[in-house]
């Protein structure tokens, strides 16, 4: 049993919640690589996923993980601004759990959105992304993805790179690669680094040779130029001459790394297509994990007993 | 009750202007005035044992909501709150719909507070709709009997306007009361940048923000060799700042809220958006800087920036609640209990019942003989948990329900009686 009710940040996991997890993923893994890759196991339950943000990849996710579950599933998606001004998101939800509906997936621009409707609502809640907060899932599934290439994810190192200012994967996985004994380290331009993030324990690192020379993994994070109105760097060429990373650079180091990216990837940015493509990349397969991963989630909030 | 006559027997002085200062004294009220050590044939006798009297609070920076936001709050139930937390005086913002920012509107206000027990001395705007564009009519408003000119949260972002309104305030007389922030460094955060901003994931704005703003305000007052209030300072360098600017000889004082002396922002790690307020909590290590600013005087005034809210503006998402805290009511007893341990109760009365009203040019209550009984009580040490049936603000906005708080209030004498609750 997990010793949450919700999963709402990883940072309120233990260790031995995060291994159950990637224990029971393993499982689920192994079910939808079989030719009925469903199981009966939530066919009594119905999960809404709730998104107040664009999201395709963390959505269909969900929604697939959900069904190959057998759960029934519904999905809304709003503004968070229409939102704002109109309806509330505890009566949004509410409206939804009238419905009897079970679980409450939910995607969020604000951080401790989810965190907040845990304590307002009656249901079990899975952030999907709340702000530049939590993104549980995306960590475990790294984690769940390095573990599976690697063999473990304790003593390994892995650096983060790109905004870490404004990232939620960033801030989950810092928090679940420590629990699990991994080495952090994150790495980008200082104006999108934020002060202080070296009181969580992990190194800070702006040159990318050198966080690359030190590391076993590389989690590439994706990139914008503006987030509200401040432009942090230049111009994307020049972040792409700085952190950019493409096969002649992979090849020019002093050993292999694998290669990471929560997606979706701007090709020739922060990641170059033979890079992306090439064989250090697991980039894919943290895709497929991502919907045994979040199996194994559902499951385990749903209170069943682990196999 | 309320009494005409009343004689609260061997009650202890907390006043540092008063010649019974530390004193157990037989305080008589009567027909509103003081009388000391004199016997009485009073209608209501109470044994002050436990209790100590000063001269009532001041609270020198309150929100209301009438005109304009009579959901949050109206300047009847202002009273009531402000009884209920020993405040007897206050500075009413200008922040209300229409802002008060002509001579009519102090008097409107200055109208509707006469009918209640508090003196409540309306803040003139210092710009005309708190645009922070033209000055507003200072002279007016000061002869409407506002005291303080100020946009209130907004700080003043062109400095050609305080430039101005420095030099200003010298005929118009009143004191310039502002914030001190270059509000582009906020960066976009809502919390502090910090630790925790960090572990949950918040852009956090530096307090670097306030402290840009600060020298700048420290030095068109330095150059203008004009008075300058500072309103909620909230972190280590701004005490610093204020303390070498104190000691340079320019006119500046400053002010900081109740809560930044109990909460840090380590307070957050929870989202619970009664703790989002402007300034942002700060750091624990500016939470300590900010008491000793207040012991060593650098710190002149404590307030409450009492900030109702309804609870549609508060039961949202962090970054969509307003800011503000419902805190008059808990203004003595927060201040009190976050420095406890270190601080003696004339600190706390000289910065929240005799400076604020210095400030302002307002006449000092004193426990003298034949002086006007404008009087809390309390018990310094008497420890209690603050509830929400405790308030008496339109508005439930306060993190300091369920909290253990030092310093209960136990009445008020005012020049429409004294009420006290059971002992």
């Amino acid at each position: 049993m997990l010793s949450v009710k919700h999963l709402l940040g990883i940072k309120y996991l233990n260790r031995e919640d995060i291994a159950l997890i990637l224990q029971t993923a393993d499982t689920f893994l192994d079910v939808i690589n079989r030719p009925i890759k469903k199981v009966p196991s939530l066919r009594d339950i119905t999960i809404v996923n709730l998104f107040f943000e664009n999201s395709t990849r963390t959505r269909l996710s969900f929604e697939l993980a959900e069904k190959r579950l057998s759960a029934d599933t519904l999905n809304f998606t709003a503004s968070s601004s229409s939102v704002s001004k109109g309806e509330t998101l505890i009566d949004t939800v509410n409206n939804i759990l009238s419905m009897k509906v079970d679980m409450v997936v939910m995607r969020h621009p604000q951080a401790g959105a989810a965190h907040f409707l845990s304590e307002q609502v009656d249901s079990i809640i899975v952030n999907a992304g709340d702000g530049a907060h939590e993104h549980p899932t995306q960590a475990l599934l790294d984690a769940f993805s390095i573990k599976r290439k690697l063999g473990s994810v304790e003593g390994k190192k892995v650096v983060i790179v790109g905004d870490i200012l404004h990232s939620r994967v960033a801030l989950s996985n810092i928090f679940c690669l420590q629990k699990l004994g991994a080495e952090v380290a994150v790495c980008g331009p200082p104006t999108l680094i934020p002060r202080h993030i070296e009181s969580l324990g992990v190194r800070v690192e702006t040159n990318l040779r050198k966080a690359l020379e030190w590391c076993d993994v590389a989690n590439m994070l994706r990139i914008q130029l503006e987030r509200q109105d401040i432009k942090y760097f230049p111009s994307l060429r020049e972040y792409s001459s700085l952190y950019g990373l493409n096969a002649a650079y992979l090849e020019s180091l002093s050993k292999e790394i694998v290669i990471m990216h929560p997606g979706p990837i701007n090709r020739g940015i922060e990641i170059s297509s033979d890079v992306a493509d090439g064989p250090h990349s697991i980039i894919l397969d943290q895709v497929e994990n991502g919907v045994a991963v979040r199996m194994a989630v559902l499951y385990l909030l749903a209170g069943r007993q682990p196999e | 009750m309320t009494n005409k006559t009343v004689l609260i027997k061997n009650i202890l002085v907390i006043d540092p202007r008063s010649s019974f200062n530390r004193q157990r004294i037989d305080l008589g009220i009567v027909e509103g005035k003081i009388s000391i050590n004199i016997p009485l044939d009073a209608e209501t006798e109470i044994d002050g044992s436990n209790l100590a009297v000063s001269p009532g609070l001041f609270d020198f920076q309150v929100s209301g909501g009438e005109p304009g936001h009579e959901e949050k709050e109206t300047v009847s139930t202002l009273a009531a709150a402000a009884l209920n937390g020993g405040v007897t005086g206050l500075q009413l913002m200008p922040n209300l719909v229409p802002a008060t920012d002509n001579r009519g509107s102090v008097e409107y206000l200055k109208s509707l507070a006469s009918r209640t027990p508090v003196t409540m001395i309306p803040a003139g705007a210092l710009s005309v709709n708190l645009e922070g564009k033209d000055m507003a009519e200072l002279a007016d408003m000061f002869s409407g009997g506002a005291r303080g000119f100020t946009d209130d949260k907004k700080s003043i972002k062109n400095p050609v306007l305080l430039h101005l309104a420095l030099q200003y305030a010298k005929i118009s007389g009143g004191l310039i009361l502002t914030h001190a922030e270059e509000s582009a460094m906020r960066l976009g955060g809502k919390i502090n940048e910090g630790l925790m901003s960090v572990q949950i994931g918040m852009i956090g704005a530096p307090s670097i923000s306030e402290e840009i703003g600060l020298m700048r305000n420290l030095a068109l007052a330095e150059y203008h060799q004009a008075e300058i209030h500072i309103l909620g300072i909230s972190s280590k360098k701004s005490v610093s700042l204020i303390r070498e600017a104190k000691a340079k000889g320019i006119k500046v004082t400053c002010s900081v809220y109740a809560h930044q002396l109990y909460f840090s922002d380590e307070a957050l790690a929870g989202f619970d958006s009664n703790l989002k307020v402007w300034p942002p909590l700060r750091s624990e290590l500016d939470r300590q800087a900010l008491i000793e600013g207040v012991q060593d005087g650098t710190i002149d005034v404590i307030s409450s920036d009492h900030r109702p809210e309804t609870i549609e503006n508060k039961a949202v998402e962090f970054g969509f609640a307003s800011d503000g805290i419902s805190g008059i009511e808990t203004l003595f007893s927060a201040a009190r209990t976050a420095m406890f341990d270190n601080t003696e109760l004339e600190t706390l009365i000289q910065c929240m019942a005799i400076s604020p009203r210095e400030l302002l040019g307002v006449q000092v209550p004193v426990v003298e003989h034949q002086q006007t009984a404008d009087l809390f009580f309390y018990n310094p040490d008497e420890e209690f948990t603050f509830s929400k049936e405790q308030l008496r603000s339109k508005s439930k906005n306060s993190p300091f329900i369920g909290k253990t708080l030092k310093g209960k209030i136990y009445g008020v004498s005012t020049n429409s009686g004294c009420t006290i609750s059971d002992i």
